[in-house]
C-alpha cells in the first residue's frame, strides 16, 4: 500500500494501461466481441508498434530518414526462423538474437548513410531495402519464393501456440500469441522511453535539431547516427522475429517496398518524435483498413483518403489530438462550473 | 599555460581570403576582444578554433595542444565551449534538455545503462538537471526549464546559449556577439556577467562583439581585424586612439552612407 502511494501519476497511468492490455482481450472474447481474425490483426499491430518505435528513434528522434525498414523486419524474421529451425535454438533466445543480427546490419548501413542527407538518404535506404529482399529471394537458405514456416515457441518443450480450455473458458492460440507480443511491446516501450530520457536520446535529438550545435557540445555525430541506425534495426529485427513465428509462414517477397512505406507512414501519421505517436500510427495503419474491409474494393481508397485527411488537418500527427482533446475537456469543464455557479 | 594561440591562420573560401595569416594569443585569465567591421572574419576565426573549418595554413593551439588535428566534437573536451552569432539552440528540445546536451561530455554512463536507466544514470541526470537550473538562475533567467527557446525574446535566447556553453565547465569561452539584440540594460548585465565569470570562476573569454561600450569596458586586450588581416592590437585605450582602427570603422560608415 505504501508502495502504491509512492507511484507518480505517470506510473499510475502506465499501470492502468498495462492492466487494460492484459484484461481487455479475454473479456472482449468471452463477450463475443473479439473474433479470431481480429485478434490476429491486433497481434500484428503489436508487432508493428515495435517497428514504429524503432523507426521513430531513427526518423523522429535522430532526424534520419529510412524507407527500407521492411528489410530489417525480413532480416529479423529469417534469422529467428533459421535459428529455431536449423539450430534448434529456443524462441525466447532466437528473437533477441535476431534483433542483434539486425542491429549489426543496421550499423553497417549507418556507415555509408553518414555521408547522406535528406532525399539521398531516403533513396539509399530504399535501395538497401529492395536489394536485401531481392538477394534473399534468390538464396536457397531462405526458402526462395516458397519461403519458410517458423514454428511457435515452446516452454519446457511444450508448444504454447495452442487453444486452451481454462475452467470452461476458451483461450485461443491467437490470444496466447497476443500475450507473447505484449511482453515484447512492453519491454520495447520501457527501453525506448529510458533511452530518450537520457544522454543517448538527447544526443539523437540534438543531431536532429542542429548538427553544428550538437558537435560544439561534444556530440560525436557519426557515432550517434550509427547507434541510432543500430537501435532502430534492433527493435525492427525483434519485431521481425516475432512476426515470423506468429504468422507461421514467411517469404522474402512479403517484405516489399510497400511495407517499408507503410512503416514510414505510421511515423508521420502517428507523430514524429513521440513514442505514443508510434502507437497511434501502428493502430491507424493496421486497424482502420480492417474497419473498411467490408466495403468491396474501397478499403485502399478510403485508407488513402484517411491518410490525406490526417496529414492535412493534423500536421504533427495523431498524437497532437491528445492536447487538443484535453483543451476541449478543460473548456467544457470550465463552462459547466460557470453554469453551476450561475 | 591555458593560452589560446592563433598562429599564421589562413582560411579561404574559393577565391576569397577570409582570414589572412592572422596571429594573436589569448592568455589564460584574460577577457580578449576580437573586433572588426562586418565580414572581417571574426566568426570564421571561431569556426576554425571549433574545428568546423579546415585551415588552409597556420596552426591553432590551446594549452599547448594542437586543435587543428581534432574533430569538432573533441574541441569541447579540451575545455573550449562556444556560442553562435545566430542562435543555434535545439528547437524541439526544452531549455532544460538544451542545457543537458551542454553537459554531454560530463556524463559517464553509456547506452546499456541508459536502456535500463540504472540508479547511476538517474543520479547523473539529477545532478545535471540541478546544474542546469542553477546556471539559468545565475544568468537571471531561472524557471524557464520546461519551455522552448522560440517562445522567448532574442536576449533571453542568447543567454540560454551562454548557459548551455557554461554548463560544460569550460576553461575558455568563445562568445560570438553575446549582446546582439539586447537593450542597454541587458547589455550591461551581460558585461557584468562576463566579468564575474572571468574573475570569480577563472574562465578565459574570447569575445566578438559590436557593442563598443561592452568591448572597451571589459576586455583586457583587443585585436582588430579587417578583411581577415590584423590591423591593430592593444589595450582598449590604445585601440580607441588608433587612427588605423578609426579609419577602418569610419571608412565602413562612409561606404554605408
Ligand atoms: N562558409 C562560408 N562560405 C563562404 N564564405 C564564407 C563562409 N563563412 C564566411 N564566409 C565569408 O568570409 C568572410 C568573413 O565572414 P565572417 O567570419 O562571418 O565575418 P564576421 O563574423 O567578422 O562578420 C565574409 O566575406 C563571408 O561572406
Ligand atoms: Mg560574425
Amino acid at each position: 500500500m505504501s508502495n502504491l502511494k509512492k507511484l507518480t501519476d505517470q506510473h499510475k497511468k502506465m499501470l492502468i494501461i498495462g492492466i487494460l492490455c492484459i484484461l481487455l482481450p479475454p473479456i472482449l472474447t468471452s463477450l463475443g466481441l473479439l473474433q479470431g481474425y481480429f485478434q490476429y490483426i491486433i497481434n500484428i499491430t503489436g508487432v508493428y508498434m515495435i517497428v514504429a518505435v524503432g523507426l521513430n528513434l531513427l526518423l523522429g528522434y535522430t532526424g534520419q530518414i529510412s524507407i527500407g525498414h521492411a528489410a530489417f523486419l525480413a532480416i529479423g524474421a529469417f534469422t529467428s526462423a533459421l535459428l529455431v529451425m536449423k539450430l534448434g535454438i529456443n524462441f525466447w533466445i532466437a528473437v533477441p538474437l535476431a534483433g542483434l543480427v539486425s542491429a549489426v546490419i543496421g550499423m553497417i548501413l549507418g556507415l555509408p548513410a553518414l555521408r547522406l542527407h535528406g532525399h539521398y538518404l531516403a533513396i539509399a535506404t530504399l535501395g538497401f531495402g529492395v536489394a536485401i529482399t531481392q538477394i534473399m529471394s534468390n538464396m536457397e537458405l531462405f526458402g526462395g519464393y516458397s519461403g519458410l514456416m517458423p514454428p511457435g515457441p515452446t516452454v519446457f518443450g511444450q508448444e504454447v501456440w495452442l487453444d486452451y480450455n481454462l475452467f470452461g473458458h476458451f483461450i485461443s492460440g491467437d490470444l496466447v500469441k497476443y500475450y507473447v507480443v505484449l511482453i515484447f511491446v512492453g519491454l520495447t516501450f520501457l527501453v525506448a522511453a529510458n533511452i530518450i530520457k537520457t544522454r543517448t536520446g538527447r544526443a539523437f535529438m540534438a543531431i536532429r535539431d542542429s548538427e553544428i550545435a550538437a558537435m560544439a557540445m561534444g556530440v560525436n555525430i557519426s557515432k550517434y547516427k550509427v547507434i541510432s541506425f543500430g537501435l532502430s534495426a534492433f527493435f525492427t529485427g525483434i519485431a521481425g522475429g516475432l512476426f515470423g513465428h506468429i504468422v507461421g509462414f514467411i517469404s522474402p517477397t512479403d517484405f516489399h517496398l510497400g511495407l517499408s512505406l507503410n512503416f514510414f507512414a505510421m511515423i508521420v501519421i502517428g507523430g514524429m518524435g513521440s513514442l505514443r505517436g508510434a502507437v497511434y500510427g501502428a493502430i491507424f495503419m493496421n486497424i482502420i483498413p480492417e474497419l473498411f474491409s467490408g466495403v468491396q474494393h474501397l478499403p485502399t481508397v478510403l485508407m488513402g483518403a484517411a491518410i490525406i485527411l490526417v496529414t492535412l488537418f493534423l500536421p504533427g500527427g495523431i498524437v497532437t489530438l491528445e492536447s487538443k482533446t484535453l483543451m476541449i475537456f478543460r473548456k467544457l469543464k470550465g463552462q459547466l462550473s460557470k453554469r453551476s455557479v450561475g | 599555460m591555458g593560452n589560446l594561440k592563433i598562429d599564421k591562420l589562413t582560411k579561404r573560401f574559393g577565391g576569397l581570403v577570409a582570414i589572412d595569416s592572422l596571429d594573436f594569443e589569448v592568455e589564460e585569465g584574460q577577457v580578449y576582444g576580437l573586433i572588426g567591421p562586418n565580414g572581417a572574419g571574426k566568426s570564421t576565426v571561431f569556426n576554425c578554433v571549433s574545428g568546423f573549418y579546415q585551415l588552409d595554413a597556420g596552426e591553432i593551439t590551446f594549452d599547448n595542444n594542437r586543435l587543428t588535428t581534432l574533430k569538432s566534437h573533441e574541441i569541447i573536451r579540451k575545455g573550449i565551449a562556444r556560442t553562435f552569432q545566430n542562435v543555434e539552440l535545439f528547437k524541439n528540445m526544452t531549455i532544460l534538455e538544451n542545457l543537458m546536451v551542454g553537459q554531454h561530455i560530463n556524463f559517464k554512463t553509456g547506452l546499456f545503462r541508459h536502456a535500463l536507466r540504472t540508479k547511476k544514470v538517474r543520479l547523473e541526470e539529477d545532478e545535471a538537471r540541478a546544474k542546469a537550473s542553477a546556471t539559468l538562475e545565475l544568468l537571471g533567467i531561472g524557471g524557464i526549464e520546461n519551455t522552448y527557446y522560440a517562445s522567448h525574446p532574442y536576449g533571453v535566447q542568447k543567454k540560454v546559449e551562454m548557459a548551455r556553453a557554461l554548463v560544460s565547465n569550460p576553461k575558455l569561452l568563445l562568445l560570438d556577439e553575446p549582446a546582439a539584440g539586447m537593450n542597454p540594460q541587458e547589455t550591461k548585465e551581460i558585461a557584468e556577467l562576463i566579468k564575474w565569470l572571468n574573475e570569480e570562476k577563472g574562465i578565459t573569454v574570447l569575445l566578438v562583439e559590436h557593442d563598443m561600450s561592452l568591448v572597451m569596458g571589459i576586455c583586457d586586450q583587443i585585436t582588430v581585424i579587417n578583411f581577415g588581416k590584423k590591423i591593430a592590437e592593444g589595450t582598449p585605450r590604445e585601440i580607441q586612439n588608433n587612427p588605423v582602427v578609426i579609419e577602418a570603422y569610419l571608412g565602413k560608415e562612409e561606404a554605408n552612407a
